[in-house]
């Protein structure tokens, strides 16, 4: 019935224009850089049936009369309204609009309208990805969302990215938000030491690079508890919802990207050279030796006479004595290479009435700036929606990946042959080479070996990360089937299976044939070989009805639903020492063999619902509810509960509002309760050791009891935060976007110490409690100068205060330590994990400000002063103070994009400001036994030392603490698109080509590689520490997108 | 159409909550072990894989011997090092082996409660399961010995603990209570145990051995009747004899009938050997001067102690001169032996009356087996003379057998001892022999500051620290 009412309407309306005769009106749709706008939909406004679509050239022909109006439209741009006139052939340009007041947001199972969100979703478009040369998305947003605190920690291609939104939650289960694949959410421990194997490097590979950042249609970041709260006990660290492309267009539309780039360090440390180095270390071991015996040992001693410790190396003498023309190696010259990547993408996608589909290919090469280091990544991704009839659609996504990682062991101290600590310690007085081109090795531990000095003890690091194999193959696939049935008319049933596949093999390898410092090549027990192999299966379910109802005014969406997931995460290690050859690296040729395995499992059942509801688009609500039961969980308390509510006002709406200025005003209130379920596996178990062994009869027999401590009551940490803000648009270009949040994080999962009455030490419990409280502004402008002229610009502020309320029973504070000893605290009333330490405040100038101030120990002339804070007369463990934090007071971000004609240009830098790294590659480049720190030349400096025992400049203090406020542009893009007359000879839609600089200059007063560092990745007790880690590189592409 | 709506809310409202109860994969847990007989067979060789723990790694001798005047650590680091400040009576609240040792005996403690709580609802036969129930007491009554005479009152734990948070509430009992509950609990032992054991089991827990553990607890508490009584029950069984030779009995580390219980410790590829310090000379436990002087000419002295390359000497009690790969070696531990029970039943002899003609003549026998001539009330001319010599023959007889410094003790000798010898000056190129002024407090030690802590300073702390 409604049908034929329908066509009669229709029918009327093509009455009107009978009179006149029809002319077919040509056009072409473009975006604002005038690449054509596939499956635009162009309609007439008062006859919205009669429509079409443009075609992959964006072109589209529609018979019309002049006097008519037509709407362009398409998914992620304004639409636009045009009245046809005399001229039958148009040019149409849709401006990009992330805002558009009608766009569908992605939320927890389901999607809303933007216009009705309640909540503080932001979103990232695929624009934002686009021609970006990073291994996963998260590395291409940094600085672009108001609150997402994005750090490069580590600059390893492929290395892990440490992302928190809106503060640090947790003291010890994770800080990382949870991440959802077209609503499936990711497995949180694929980056875990049970996942990817501890021994042989420091650095956790990041989960999300399987993921090709070209298959992106958007990011949604879910900030605030009401958006949250729906995935309940995984909620409290945000969540990220990713969204991959579907297919547009009834014509296939084929897209090429390609890059090719290179990347250099960004930056050197400042480290002596070799005449330097020689004058200090001389002076160094001089000083070693006097203080030995003041009053016998004199500096003219010859070395014979000294022990090895006060003995400098005798290759020294002829730079003391000024000979020029000596080797005088930069070891980072030496060492950094400039590294190639290059990026394949290639996509088809098309629509039909049937069927969506999506697929494409990846292939990702990039090589790391250390030798024989990087990342080859295959992917590819199939993404079909198939309408089965009326009533019934399915939908299959498919994401397998293959990841080569050739890893370096960058993050290491030099003792376990770190690199990057390596390249700088290593001394400029010996050469990387030997004259016949082969690397020159074991000079350093034949200088030892010999007795002439104890120097540094690390081999040539060109050759360890030459001939050293540490590589770790990833499979993995990611999946999932969508299926939906429409019920009845406003009901819908969804019902979702997926999961993800991963398996992961590492391979380690330090060969025979290289040195180690207690073992001369040919090695047996330092010629080692570790092979690592893990698995998971995560498998989830969801059940949902989803209810619409649209009457009158009101708007009301209504979900029901449940969850199963269930993980498996199982790991077997074979480790190997003293290979007959190197040729053969298996384990089985391997003398002495050492093998383990361990498996886990986790399972959580769920049921969540959603209520939103608007009245007149001007009164929203919304209310979610989310029960968690968790086999993480302690017996008696299985279950959480997490609730949430929010309202918005959209003013702008109301009669009395005059939109002249303010165009769109809506104000935001919101209130809800997530958790986190980053508790370890079985962590509410008593787990029984093995090893009670002991020997009965002459027998070792098996004995077990109970090494972890039980606690039935185990739960996840609460966090409950309240947010306000409003979001406005002004004089339709500028839009605003401001929210305040205040949140409470209760239930800290803490080892808190127990009597050991009770025959345990610690006990895992929940307790103590912190708060984030912060504000966030973000501005997007675009304006049009002219048709050829744009210009969009897009700022982002947000400033974020954590403070730690309540730790364990009585106590106060908890010091840990990084690279340095105690070098960091957790107290109460401040920032979780600031630096702790002694003040420096000067050096001893002489013997009689030694002998007036109060000194640690026995102090000399020439080392520093510590302030005594507490004024008792003496420096002690007890005069250590806060000293600073590596959370920022505040950060922005700015991006602008300007297009001229078919020129575009887009530039983003962010910036994080008055916040502290501690840089711990003091504690080796300062002893004058390798290499040191130039900054040891300086007047502030303390005196050389080394084997006086002072350890006045490896103690935790203010000395290695920097502020390390820094401005980096993250990328430049510069994009040209060519001539159509010139492409569309090829059969070509669109060719662009493009220039990309990734992370081209930084601005900052810190001497170390990289202020965005961090050591103890995602460690929130012991952040912002430099020691020796993967420096990040600057890199250059020139790329091309080509759509045919 | 209508099923599939059917099953669909069947599936969403149905509750499941199994489904997330999971065991663990990679290991047992409490809850799904203690099941079967042989489980509870395992949880008891983890009582006694505790009780080894006391001597290494928690290091028993730092309380039975350094801290007396037999030995001290040959440290060479400036302040003397944890180990050492045991030596010099420079003990800190903090110092780690304290907590070490306290964290040891409970957590064997609480090995001891989950066999006696978790084995009643198992299937054992009865008289096994006397003798695994009868094990765990004495093991834990043991340990508790131990923990009184170290540090007077401590907590008495006598159950399974569920809920460890719930420990910051408990205080400490009294000392008395606790030696009421071990002398009952070895008691009800001493009636379960068997008298001894086929090969496979030598090792374990008997009856003499908790007869042996009662005397000594009777002469701590100078209950000196009861001494006797356990003594001669110990002596009556025939089981155990004085071995022929005391330089064999340690040097061959082999099962001789005057071991009533050792600590096992065997090397070999499973970590079960005992550790040492360094393979030249074990410094942990170095024979002081003074006990080199005093003994010089008896023979017994060059059988415990054996020169190193530095010239000082180590213990051949526990030191075989074989080092094995694995940096530990085979020892047994000799916690009570034959020659105690003699000489502790001498010592009540004497302490009931003067003279008694059994207890010379049991301290004589004890001397003739290493070739001692004998001694006669002539040499020993008051009960104060007869309890001094004893005290000599013990000190010598057991030296780093870890019983001197509770003897010291229990003896009231201590104070007096330890302040005229003072160590320190004869010592000089070792930090241990900063010299000290002895208190009284010494008698006991510091409670671990870590535990006062821990309790939100519900434990009290002993006077004087």
């Amino acid at each position: 019935m409604r049908k034929i009412l329908f066509y009669l309407c229709m029918a009327l309306l093509s009455c009107n224009a009978f009179g006149q005769s029809a002319i077919i009106f040509r056009g072409t749709v473009m975006n604002e850089s005038q690449i054509p706008i596939t499956g635009a939909t162009v309609s007439f406004r008062d006859i919205p049936t009669k429509n079409t679509t443009t075609d992959k050239a964006g072109q589209f022909s529609i018979e019309g009369l002049p006097g008519q109006f037509i709407v362009i439209s398409s998914v992620g741009y304004s639409s636009k309204t045009v009245e046809l006139g005399q001229q039958k052939s148009l040019s149409i340009h849709l401006a990009a609009d992330n805002k558009n007041i009608d766009e569908v947001v992605v939320v927890g199972y389901g999607s809303l309208k933007r216009k009705n969100l309640t909540s503080s979703i932001t979103t990232v478009g695929a624009a934002e990805l686009e021609d970006k040369p990073v291994v996963s998305f998260d590395q291409a947003i940094a600085g672009k969302v108001a609150g997402v605190n994005i750090s490069q920690s580590n600059g390893a291609p492929g290395g892990g990215v440490a992302i928190n939104i809106r503060g640090v939650g947790s003291i010890t289960g994770g800080t990382s938000p949870l991440y959802v694949v077209d609503g499936l959410p990711l497995s949180t421990n694929s980056s875990d030491r049970f996942n990817q194997g501890g021994n042989n490097f420091n650095y956790t590979v990041n989960p999300l690079n399987n993921i090709n950042p070209a298959d992106i249609l958007d990011i949604q970041i879910l900030k605030d508890a009401a958006a949250t709260a729906i995935y309940g006990s995984r909620g409290a660290n945000g969540v990220v919802i990713i969204t991959t492309k579907k297919g547009k267009g009834e014509q296939p539309t084929v897209n090429l990207n390609a890059y090719l780039g290179t990347s250099k360090l960004a930056k050197k440390v400042d480290v002596m050279d070799a005449y330097e180095l020689a004058n200090y270390m001389v002076n160094a071991r001089d000083i070693g030796w006097v203080s030995k015996d003041p009053l016998r040992n004199k500096v003219t001693d010859p070395l014979s006479i000294r022990t090895i410790d006060d003995r400098y190396p005798l290759f020294m003498l002829p730079y003391v004595q000024g000979e020029q023309g000596l080797v005088n190696t930069d070891w980072q010259d030496e060492f950094y290479r400039d590294a190639f990547s290059q990026n394949y993408d290639v996509s088809i996608g098309g629509n039909s009435e049937k069927a969506n589909y999506y697929t494409s290919l990846g292939y990702l090469n990039q090589q790391g700036i250390i030798p024989n280091s990087g990342i080859e990544r295959y992917s590819a991704r199939v993404n079909v929606d198939f309408k089965l009839s009326d009533y019934v659609k399915l939908g299959v996504n498919l994401n397998p990946t293959y990841i080569n990682n050739n890893l370096a062991r960058s993050e290491k101290n030099w003792g376990d042959e770190g690199l990057v600590i390596g390249v700088l310690m290593s001394l400029p007085n010996i050469p990387a080479y030997n004259e016949d081109g082969s690397f020159a090795v074991d000079k350093l531990y034949e200088t030892l070996w010999s007795g002439e000095s104890n120097v540094v003890q690390f081999q040539n690091p060109l050759a360890l990360a030459n001939m050293v194999q540490n590589r770790m193959n990833q499979y993995n696939m990611i999946f999932n089937t969508d299926l939906e049935i429409s019920l009845l008319k406003n009901l819908k049933f969804k019902s979702i299976v997926g999961g993800n596949f991963g398996y992961t093999n590492r391979k380690y390898y330090r060969p025979k044939s290289l040195s180690y410092r207690t073992e001369k090549a040919p090695t047996s027990y330092f010629n080692f070989g570790e092979v690592f192999n893990s698995t998971i299966s995560n498998i989830l379910w969801d059940n949902s009805l989803e209810y619409t109802a649209d009457f009158g005014k009101n708007d009301l969406n209504v979900v029901i639903g449940n969850s199963v997931q269930r993980e498996i995460n199982k790991n077997s290690t074979a480790e190997g020492r003293n290979f007959a050859t190197d040729n053969v690296t298996t384990i089985n040729t391997s003398q002495d063999r050492y093998s383990n395995e361990q498996m886990r499992e986790w399972k959580m059942l769920s049921y969540f619902s959603r209520v939103s509801y608007a009245y007149d688009s001007r009164y929203l609500f919304m209310a979610t509810l989310r029960a968690d039961g968790s086999s993480k969980f302690g017996k008696k308390s299985k279950w959480g509960v997490f609730p949430s509510a929010s309202a918005a006002w959209r003013i702008s709406e109301e009669d009395f509002f005059a939109k002249d200025l303010i165009n769109d005003l809506k104000v935001r209130a919101s209130y809800g309760v997530a958790g986190n379920n980053d508790i370890p596996y079985y962590g509410s178990m008593s787990l029984l050791s093995t090893n009670g062994k002991y020997t009965i009869g002459d027998n070792v027999l098996a004995g077990l009891y109970p090494s972890s401590s039980p606690n039935e009551e185990l739960s996840w940490e609460t966090t409950s935060t309240y947010n306000f803000g409003f979001d406005a648009q002004l004089w339709n270009s500028l839009t605003i976007n401001m929210d305040y949040y205040t949140s409470k994080t209760t239930d800290l999962l803490l080892n808190v110490p127990v009597p050991s009455s009770s025959g345990y030490t610690e006990s895992l419990q929940n307790i103590g409690s912190l708060s984030n409280k912060g504000i966030e502004l973000g501005l997007s402008y675009k304006h049009e100068f002219t048709e050829k002229s744009k210009l969009s610009l897009s700022f982002n502020i947000s400033k974020n205060i954590n403070e730690v309320l309540e730790l364990g029973p009585g106590q106060q504070q908890i010091i840990s330590s990084g690279g340095l000893t105690d070098s960091h605290i957790t107290r109460i009333g401040h920032a979780i994990g600031s630096f702790f330490g002694y003040k420096v405040i000067g050096k001893f100038q002489n013997e009689q400000e030694v002998a007036d101030l109060a000194k640690f120990g026995n102090q000399k002339v020439g080392d520093f002063i510590y302030q005594d804070t507490n004024n008792d007369g003496v420096v002690n463990a007890s005069d250590r103070v806060i000293l600073g934090s590596n959370l920022p007071k505040f950060e922005f971000g700015f991006n602008v994009g300007y297009q001229y004609t078919d020129f575009d240009l887009n530039v983003s830098l962010y910036s994080k400001q008055k916040f502290h790294v501690i840089n711990t590659m003091h504690r080796y480049l300062a002893e004058a036994w390798g290499n040191n720190l130039s900054v040891y030349l300086d007047e502030s400096a303390p005196r050389p030392v080394w084997a006086v025992g002072s350890a006045t400049h490896t103690r935790a203090s203010s000395w290695q603490l920097e502020d390390a406020s820094f401005v980096r542009v993250r990328d430049i893009t510069l994009g040209y698109r060519l001539p159509k007359s010139l492409v569309s000879r090829m059969k070509i839609n669109n060719l662009r080509v493009y220039v990309a600089m990734l992370n081209p200059f930084t601005w900052t007063n810190y001497s170390g590689y990289n202020p965005e560092v961090s050591s103890n990745f995602n460690s929130a007790l012991t952040p912002g520490e430099e020691f020796g880690n993967y420096p990040v590189s600057k890199s250059f592409n020139f790329g091309f997108n080509i759509t045919f | 159409m209508k099923n599939i709506q059917l099953y669909i809310a069947l599936f969403l409202f149905s509750s499941c909550s199994s489904f997330i109860d999971v065991t663990p994969l990679s290991d047992n847990s409490v809850e799904n072990f203690y099941k079967t007989e042989q489980e509870i067979d395992q949880a008891v060789v983890a009582v006694y894989d505790g009780v080894q723990t006391l001597v290494r790694p928690a290091y028993l001798d730092l309380f039975g011997e350094i801290t007396s005047d037999n030995s001290y650590n040959f440290a060479t680091t400036p302040n003397g090092g944890a180990n050492a400040n045991f030596d010099n009576f420079n003990l800190a609240t903090n110092n780690t082996y304290l907590n070490r040792f306290w964290t040891a005996s409970y957590a064997a403690v609480q090995r001891a409660n989950i066999v006696l709580s978790r084995m009643e609802g198992v299937t054992i036969p009865e008289e096994k399961k006397n003798q695994r129930k009868g094990e765990a007491l004495f093991l834990r009554s043991l340990v508790y010995f131990y923990l009184v005479q170290i540090w007077g009152d401590v907590p008495l734990i006598l159950d399974e603990t569920k809920n460890p948070i719930s420990h910051i509430e408990k205080v400490r009992d009294k000392k008395a209570e606790i030696l009421t509950q071990i002398i009952a609990d070895l008691k009800i032992a001493e009636a379960l145990l068997p008298l001894s054991y086929a090969a496979a089991d030598q090792g374990r827990a008997t009856k003499g051995a908790t007869q042996a553990l009662l005397a000594r607890i009777y002469l701590h508490t100078k209950e000196y009747t009861n001494v006797v009584e356990y003594a001669d029950k110990v002596i009556h069984s025939n089981l155990y004899q004085l071995d022929t030779d005391y330089e064999t009995f340690f040097d061959t580390r082999k099962v001789s009938q005057e071991n009533i219980f050792v600590i096992n410790f065997k090397s070999g590829t499973n970590s079960e050997g005992y550790p040492f310090s360094n393979v030249n000379h074990d410094y942990d436990n170095t024979a002081s001067y003074d006990l080199m002087n005093y003994y010089k000419n008896d023979p017994r002295l060059n059988f415990n102690v054996a020169p190193t390359a530095i010239n000082t000497f180590y213990s051949k009690k526990i030191h075989n001169t074989l080092v094995n790969n694995d940096n530990t070696i085979n020892v047994r531990i000799i916690i009570l032996r034959y020659a105690d029970v003699l000489l502790m039943k001498a010592e009540a002899l004497n302490n009931l009356s003067y003279p008694a003609t059994d207890a010379l003549q049991l301290m004589n026998t004890v001397r003739k087996r290493s070739g001692l001539n004998e001694l006669m009330f002539t040499d020993l001319a008051s009960k104060e003379q007869f309890q001094d010599k004893l005290m000599d023959e013990r000190r010598i007889e057991f030296a780093f057998e870890n019983l001197r410094w509770f003897d010291l003790v229990r003896t009231g000798m201590a104070t007096q001892v330890m302040s005229v010898k003072n160590f320190g000056g004869q010592r000089e190129n070792s930090a241990s022999g900063l010299p000290y002024t002895f208190k009284d407090s010494f008698l006991l030690f510091p409670v671990p500051q870590a535990q006062i802590d821990a309790s939100a300073g519900r434990l009290s702390q002993n006077l004087g620290y």
